[in-house]
């Protein structure tokens, strides 16, 4: 267990605008100071490729056009450059989706949640594939 | 039903005209007087009839489910895509409700007031995918009522429903005719068509591409449909092929049964035409005539 780092850089991607300020402002309600957004797949593949941008998380939309979500997630996973960092997918319905959460598991996604989330929620799973302990920190939010 | 009359000299025929022709195995008569055991009889009689009957018609529902099965695996695929693209939807703008409602808590007054809002305009926007969600999903028994259809607003509606379709594969949809067309049919059959023939051409795309639709109101009492997207089209001599029910190029993914029931749908249900050509450029052209329903029509 380590120390939760609110200086993490975390990379949110959602064509969906509303959707994307929303999670952003939920990372910012629990003190994170280092949110980078995609608006598109294709801005957030370029990041993910590019050696310049700095990303301990990602939190990913999956139903996008191409590239989607899992080519994200793929690109993500074997880039050397990206060792160490977490990927958690956000979806829409966990029943039809079973089948991309079997893919996302396969190359080898750290979480995913379903849409709609609460605070809470998000907030647990952050901690949770960072292995940060729940007491460590002192924000109310969720 | 044991009929008992005192009617004078009841010919069959007489009470036949009074009950209607459909309803000749709905009754019996006896003459009176009348014995108990030919009370007990003719009501046996009838009972062991009517459970013929009741068999019968059971036979008939079997068959008929089995001639639906075909459409309603079909629709059942049609609805998948569908929900799939509206409980994508539904997810984002619940999100959005629950996450403008969670983070105005600790806002000023204002802050609360904007987001109670976005959080009315998420939710007039839920109720109106699920209206339309509704709509096509409603009354699509075999029992299909025809009635005034606007076709205009009908692909309109379908489009929105496919929205999220749409933008997953990439698709722009453009109207570039669009003739007011009324049409006598069933609406959720004929969206039906809609929706398999915009799946179809979304599918045929590589990457990014465009479906052109028309509506053209004919001046010979036809209205002409036209869905056009810009793939590679379908070879000439396989033109009539793609119709045959399980054909399809798509392997698992596809039942090949998109095209034929569209066709048995604009066909058999609605006695139009739907045909397929190359576009003389580029793609396929899936054209529809249905006859226009027009003031002379309605006597028909
Ligand atoms: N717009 C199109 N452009 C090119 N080929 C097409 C188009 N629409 C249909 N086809 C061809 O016709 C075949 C049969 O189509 P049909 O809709 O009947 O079944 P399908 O699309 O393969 O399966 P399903 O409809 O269950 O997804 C397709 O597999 C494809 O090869
Ligand atoms: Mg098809």
């Amino acid at each position: 267990m380590s120390q939760v780092d609110l200086l993490l850089p975390i990379l949110v991607v959602d064509d969906d605008a509303m959707v994307r300020d929303i999670v952003i402002e939920y990372l910012n309600s629990f003190g994170f100071q280092n949110v980078i957004e995609a608006k598109t797949s294709v801005e957030a593949l370029k990041m993910i490729q590019s050696h310049q941008q700095n990303i301990g998380l990602v939190l990913s939309d999956w139903d996008m056009p191409t590239p989607t979500g899992l080519d994200l997630l793929k690109s993500f996973k074997s880039n050397s450059i990206r060792q160490g960092a977490k990927f958690i997918m956000i979806t829409s319905q966990k029943s039809v989706e079973r089948i991309k959460i079997a893919q996302a598991a396969s190359f080898g996604v750290d979480a995913y949640i379903v849409k709609p989330f609460r605070a809470h929620t998000l907030k647990e799973k952050i901690w949770n594939v960072m292995g940060w302990t729940k007491g460590d920190d002192n924000s109310k939010a969720g | 039903m044991v009929f008992v009359t005192a009617n004078h000299d009841p010919r069959i025929e007489s009470i036949n005209v009074k009950l209607g022709e459909d309803s000749v195995d709905q009754w019996d008569y006896l003459n009176k007087p009348f014995t108990k055991s030919e009370i007990i009889q003719k009501s046996r009689n009838f009972l062991a009839l009517w459970n013929l009957k009741e068999q019968q018609s059971i036979k008939d529902q079997q068959l008929k489910e089995l001639n639906n099965l075909l459409s309603d695996h079909e629709r059942k695929n049609m609805l998948a895509a569908i929900s799939r693209g509206v409980s994508h939807e539904f997810g984002n703008i619940l999100q959005q409700i629950i996450g403008k409602a969670e983070l105005s808590v600790n806002k000023s007054e204002a802050g609360m007031k904007e987001a109670l809002n976005k959080i009315l305009d998420a939710s007039q926007k839920a109720s109106d995918i699920l209206q339309r969600f509704k709509n096509m999903t409603e009354n699509h028994q075999s029992t299909s009522e025809k009635e005034l259809v606007n076709v205009n607003e009908l692909i309109k509606g379908t489009i929105d429903l496919m929205e999220h379709q749409f933008k997953v594969h990439q698709v722009k949809v453009c109207v570039i005719k669009n003739d007011p067309v009324f049409v006598n049919a069933d609406p959720t059959a004929l969206m039906q068509v809609f929706v398999n023939l915009f799946i179809n051409a979304s599918h045929a795309m590589v990457g990014a591409g465009q479906v052109d639709v028309s509506l053209i109101n004919k001046a010979d009492g036809q209205s002409l449909i036209v869905i056009r997207d810009y793939g590679p089209g379908v070879k000439s001599e396989e033109i009539e092929k793609v119709f045959e029910p399980l054909y399809t190029t798509k392997g698992e993914k596809g039942t090949g049964l998109g095209l034929p029931i569209c066709r048995e749908i604009i066909e058999i249900e609605h006695r139009g035409h739907l045909t397929l050509k190359n576009h003389p450029d580029k793609g396929l052209m899936v054209e529809i005539l249905l006859p226009t329903q027009g003031v002379k029509d309605v006597a028909s």
